[in-house]
């Protein structure tokens, strides 16, 4: 267990190289500077761009601009954003933080909305709960972020005045962002918690526990739970890293402060040591995530062995 | 219940209603797109949408767009024109106590000059002597021609005369002091919340990175004290969302309306008292790459100028939420004329067209018009072009729509064919506008002409108002009806909504929001 754990923890470092150099290279390819509008979206002069370019060695060629990356990344140091002028460490600091309560208020609400939905139509199949369940979730599914973002808005905010309709701060910013952010991967939870546990209700060792006379309560959240769960968790690894890093949309709708806002005005702006520093969190916890899932199966599921 | 509960209910609610009487000040809630914060609020660093209510600059800009005394009671002109002194008051403070005095001036032009410092707009410096050297490498700051003579005295030498530097220096933040004090103590981090000192009408209360940023009267302010309690800047990127905060009563001011919902507002019998505009002193027109033959031929320009018809663009795509121009002049600059731009005449288009030996527009090569493809309004008004131009002239263009990095890069570049921009100005002089206009026709539509250049030089230090006026008349004239580079369409403004209480602020006269201060801001 413990080799294998380190096996995978080196393995880290070539897979989030990879997944960096690719960002660098592309990020580069993209026609555009960071210099070419300042704040107050002015065309600057040739010459001040030339200046400001060599200032930040953006005119040095590009691996000695990429290696020179790398050697601050090795220190801990990320640069510092063109735009701001803050030290991305700081600035990703301040933003995850707030990405990951967003992200794990998400990850609640689809959780405790789509595996009881889900558990719900396996065990009641083919009844109106079965259909009513299906519903709601292929709703959920449907339904883009932004457009229930902008359904709640518009009804808990400016018909019922319960909520204001952004910032952060309080609870009462969280709970639009939240069932906006976790409502499609809620229905995703709930379709396959339901296929899956329909599934394991099939099998004999199910039918044995009946036998026994064991109480439908006992089988359905002990034993046919329980196994149904498997291909969920593998669902649920690969939504929460994009839950957790913070939604474009969500945090740009909702005025939420957090990281993905970050990343795609960075992109916009051609703000590189911004983007690089996002990227690279954001790899870093696909492969941690990856990493929990597969452990989360040994849990589950006896059969399956790491090593 | 018994009396005496009673009576001091009375009192209790009597003494409310009288402290909320007394105190009309209030909290005014307004939104920017982006954040504001941290090292934004540096005014050497770059453009600082609120530094003129942090900073006390050598000037004030009145809401008339005029000169007044801000730190600098006075100042006299040397016989050449070329050196300021600025004599400055001596009640002006920063909010922690220590004086303001001409050292601060000197120590942050300075400082944003220093090439280290990477400030966007050192630029706008480099009208003081030595300023260009020192930014580019080549000098050093002893060789600037800035100098406290002592705590209140500033002595400014200029590459040429400027007769508009007083004006230019007071509405542009790079030339806004810094307390040296501060920034050497805490460095880059001197602009946060804790560390910070102002010297304008407000200083910082708080920031909440990528959230909010709230500032508040400066005791220490030696003009008059604002009107508000507080001034709230909520960071709100989306359009829609920032109305429906106006709507849910969160925000007092709102602006860059989604324009899918100016019908409602228009027809909503509350909400269209509240709408208003301010304009935003920049200009779109027709803009020609020359080095897109058959573009270099002064024909050929006059012909798709005359050929595109701006009513139908601003009437169109842009929702009549823009002002035709008639002239490069934006509209705060003074000196603008009714009838400069060509007028919209196909049927001497195409004689034109002809002239230069496309009848017909045969034989005419394919080229293209550049727009944002994150502007939709943008992208209309360009397709709006390519109709006028087939229909008018037979000619086909075709319209790219670029993300928008890749849309400036093929600008700067003179990658352009045809593009829908033009110049702007902050400052209400021409010289912004015409050395805006310059840069422009220089490096993107490499258009070259010493003579113009000649006379720019001139025109800008001119000391004579009219006689200078004259000569950037006739600038504009050769740049527009002669060689038709350039061909005015409109002038950018955006739309807003404010809450009916709110008085003293956009919309009460000609004031630009980008230079603009919130110390007369009223709320009843």
């Amino acid at each position: 267990m413990f080799a294998y754990l380190v096996r995978r923890i080196v393995w880290f470092i070539p897979t989030i190289l990879a997944a960096i150099t690719i960002t660098y290279v592309l990020m580069q390819l993209v026609p555009g500077g960071p210099f070419d509008l300042d704040e107050g979206g002015t065309m600057l002069p040739a010459s001040v761009r030339a200046q400001l370019a060599s200032q930040y060695d953006l005119d040095k060629p590009l691996p000695v601009q990429y290696m020179a990356f790398l050697r601050n990344l090795v220190g801990g140091d990320l640069g510092v954003s063109f735009v701001s002028r803050d030290s991305v460490n700081v600035m990703i600091a301040r933003s995850v933080p707030v990405s990951a309560q967003l992200g794990f208020a998400a990850i609640a609400f689809a959780l405790l909305l789509g595996i009881p939905l889900g558990v719900l139509a396996a065990i009641y199949r083919n009844s109106w709960v079965d259909h009513l369940c299906s519903f709601v979730s292929i709703g959920g599914y449907v339904m883009p972020s932004f457009v229930l973002g902008i359904f709640l808005i518009l009804i808990l905010s400016l018909q019922l005045h319960l909520l204001p309709v952004s910032g952060w701060g309080g609870w009462q910013h969280f709970v639009m962002p939240a069932i906006a952010l976790g409502a499609s991967s809620a229905s995703v939870l709930a379709r396959y918690t339901r296929s899956s546990m329909a599934d394991v209700l099939h099998r004999d060792f199910i039918r044995v526990a009946r036998a026994k006379g064991l109480g439908s309560a006992a089988i359905n959240l002990k034993h046919a739970l329980r196994n149904g769960l498997i291909p969920v968790l593998t669902v649920l690894g690969m939504i929460i890293p994009s839950l957790l890093v913070g939604s474009f949309l969500i945090e740009t709708m909702f005025s939420v402060p957090g990281t993905g806002r970050f990343f795609v005005d960075s992109i916009a702006r051609r703000d590189y040591p911004v983007v690089m520093g996002i990227a690279l969190l954001y790899s870093l916890l696909v492969v941690v995530c990856n990493l929990l899932t597969d452990l989360a199966y040994a849990l589950v599921d006896p059969r399956v062995r790491l090593g | 219940m018994p009396k005496v509960a009673v009576g001091r209910l009375l009192v209790s609610i009597a003494f409310i209603v009288a402290t909320a009487l007394t105190f009309a000040g209030g909290v005014f809630n307004i939104m920017a797109e982006t954040d504001i914060g941290g090292k934004g609020l540096d005014p050497s660093l770059g453009f600082s949408q609120y530094a003129p209510d942090l900073y006390l600059g050598l000037g004030k800009i009145t809401p008339n767009n005029e000169y007044a005394p801000g730190a600098a009671l006075s100042f006299d002109v040397s016989a050449d024109g070329q050196t300021y002194t600025f004599h400055l008051r001596e009640d002006a403070y920063w909010s922690d106590g220590t004086r303001l005095t001409a050292h601060d001036f000197e120590y942050a032009w300075k400082r944003a000059l220093n090439p280290e410092t990477a400030s966007t707009r050192a630029f706008m410096l480099f009208l003081v002597e030595g300023a260009e050297a020192y930014n580019s490498g080549t000098g050093t700051s002893d060789d600037v021609g800035v100098h406290a003579i002592d705590d209140d005295t500033l002595e400014v030498k200029l590459t040429s005369a400027a007769p508009f530097f007083p004006l230019y220096a007071s509405a542009n933040n790079v030339y806004f002091p810094v307390p040296r004090h501060v920034v050497e103590q805490y460095g880059s981090d001197w602009t946060l919340p804790e560390n910070h000192v102002a010297s304008g009408p407000f200083r910082i209360d708080s920031w909440e990175p990528n959230l909010k940023t709230t500032l508040v009267p400066n005791e220490l302010y030696p003009l008059e004290q604002p009107k508000i309690d507080a001034l709230v800047i909520h960071i709100v990127p989306q359009p829609a969302v920032a109305l429906s905060k106006f709507e849910n009563g969160e925000l007092d001011f709102a602006w860059n309306l989604p324009i899918g919902e100016m019908a409602r507002l228009r027809n909503d019998p509350v909400l269209s008292q509240q709408l208003g505009f301010f304009s935003e002193e920049n200009q779109a027109g027709l803009e020609f790459g020359l080095k897109f033959k058959p573009l270099d031929d002064p024909l050929v320009r006059k012909a798709i100028a005359m050929a595109v018809d701006p009513d139908p663009i601003i009437q169109g795509p842009l929702q009549g939420l823009v002002q035709r121009a008639n002239s490069l002049f934006v509209r705060n600059v003074p000196g603008g004329r009714p009838d400069v731009a060509l007028p919209y005449d196909p049927e001497r288009a195409r004689e034109l067209l002809a002239e230069a030996g496309y009848p017909g527009g045969r034989g005419f090569p394919s080229l293209s018009i550049v727009t944002r493809s994150s502007n939709p309004q943008g992208l209309a008004s360009a397709q709006s072009v390519q109709a006028m131009l087939q229909a008018n002239l037979g000619i086909t263009i075709e319209v790219e729509a670029l993300e928008s990095a890749a849309y400036y890069d093929r600008i700067y570049s003179g990658n352009a064919a045809l593009a829908l921009t033009g110049p702007f100005s902050l400052t209400p002089d021409p010289y912004d506008l015409f050395n805006v206009l310059q840069g422009q026709l220089r490096n993107y539509q490499l258009w070259d002409n010493p003579e113009w250049d000649a006379k720019l030089a001139m025109a800008t230090g001119e000391s004579d108002p009219e006689k200078r006026l004259r000569l950037y008349q006739e600038l504009e004239d050769v740049v527009v009806k002669e060689e038709t580079v350039f061909q005015p369409v409109y002038n950018g403004q955006r739309n807003s909504i404010q809450k009916p209480n709110v008085s003293n602020y956009l919309g009460w006269d000609q004031r630009n929001l980008w230079i603009l201060t919130h110390e007369y801001v009223e709320i009843n």
